[in-house]
């Protein structure tokens, strides 16, 4: 299939998503609880991820992919969005953004950096393991909190992962979610019945 | 006849990728959608033969869109679009009617080999 024809229009749907998202960062930093905007936010990267999927930007579908999953688990946790995961993902649009304009000068579309990845990726995870302060008042509000204000802490003495590792983690994910889809259709389908 | 087909993405460019597919081997669409609610508007208006569903989509999402469009009509053949990292939603979604599904990125070979499979079912 040729996919030069959908170029123009992956930039220009790109760089609307990347507008939107800055939209929604400003909205987080007034109220870091604001659901919709955690989930819109994550649906303009999920967005990002499956068009540069499609086009084969590696790069792009890596680091939207991440940020995806750092939402992702926000939002299904309903915690507020901590300050550094607000960093982060303005250091990932900025990324974002270049690389779009990559694809527009027809340059090679640059790698996230490894460091940046891991950090992201470090986020999730502490973001997985933490019970943080929920967007709804409760008794455990005040505790979380204290594990909020340490989170930048954690971040900063977790050890850096291998590069290398990484993009090995990604590509072994990407290879087992694209693998044949009709027989895992049937699967469930059986599993269903 | 040609087998009519109602797509339903938020992103125009995932739209107009399925829609030179399904034209250039003789497909009729039957409709677009950008989010659940329109998808299930245009389904009651254009009664496709297949409709093909994005999942995460604003306003209502792929899965509440299968669900009530199976109400509609409980035998629709519907085929959704999802992508990386969202087995969990496919799954929902094949257990509230969806007949099968594709992942991102998808070949027109794929996607018509699953739409045909569906098709025949």
């Amino acid at each position: 299939m040729d996919m030069s024809k959908y170029k123009g229009m992956f930039i220009e749907e790109s760089r609307e998503h990347l507008k939107n998202i800055n939209s929604h960062i400003l909205e987080l930093e007034k109220d870091p609880s604001n659901q919709a905007s955690i989930n819109n936010l994550f649906r303009e990267y999920h967005s990002i991820k499956g068009m540069a999927a499609s086009m084969s930007y590696q790069p792009i579908m890596q680091l939207s992919h991440s940020l995806e999953d750092l939402l992702d688990v926000i939002r299904k946790k309903k915690i507020e969005i901590p300050a550094s995961s607000i960093s982060l993902i303005f250091s990932g649009t900025d990324a974002l953004e270049g690389m779009i304009d990559d694809v527009s000068s027809d340059r090679e579309i640059q790698y996230p950096s490894a460091e940046l990845l891991q950090h992201i990726h470090d986020q999730e995870n502490v973001l997985k393991q933490d019970r943080l302060k929920t967007t709804s008042n409760d008794d455990t509000s005040v505790d979380a909190q204290a594990e909020t204000d340490s989170l930048d802490e954690v971040i900063l003495e977790a050890q850096p992962l291998d590069p290398e590792e990484i993009l090995d983690t990604v590509t072994a994910d990407s290879q087992t979610e694209s693998a044949p889809l009709s027989a895992e259709g049937k699967a469930l389908e059986k599993k269903k019945s | 006849m040609p087998v009519r087909i109602l797509i339903v993405d938020d992103a125009i460019f995932m739209r107009s990728m399925l829609k030179d597919i399904f034209q250039k081997n003789n497909f009729e669409i039957a409709g677009e959608a950008e989010n659940g609610r329109e998808a299930v508007k245009k389904f009651k208006e254009c009664h496709p033969d297949l409709t093909t569903m994005d999942i995460v989509m604003p306003e209502m999402n792929g899965i509440e869109a299968v669900k009530e469009i199976m109400k509609l009509d409980p035998n629709a053949k519907i085929l959704m679009c999802s992508a990386l990292g969202q087995e969990a939603l496919v799954t929902e979604s094949i257990e509230a009617g969806a007949k099968d599904f594709i992942i991102k990125p998808f070949s027109p070979k794929m996607v018509l080999k699953v739409v045909n499979q569906i098709l025949n079912q």
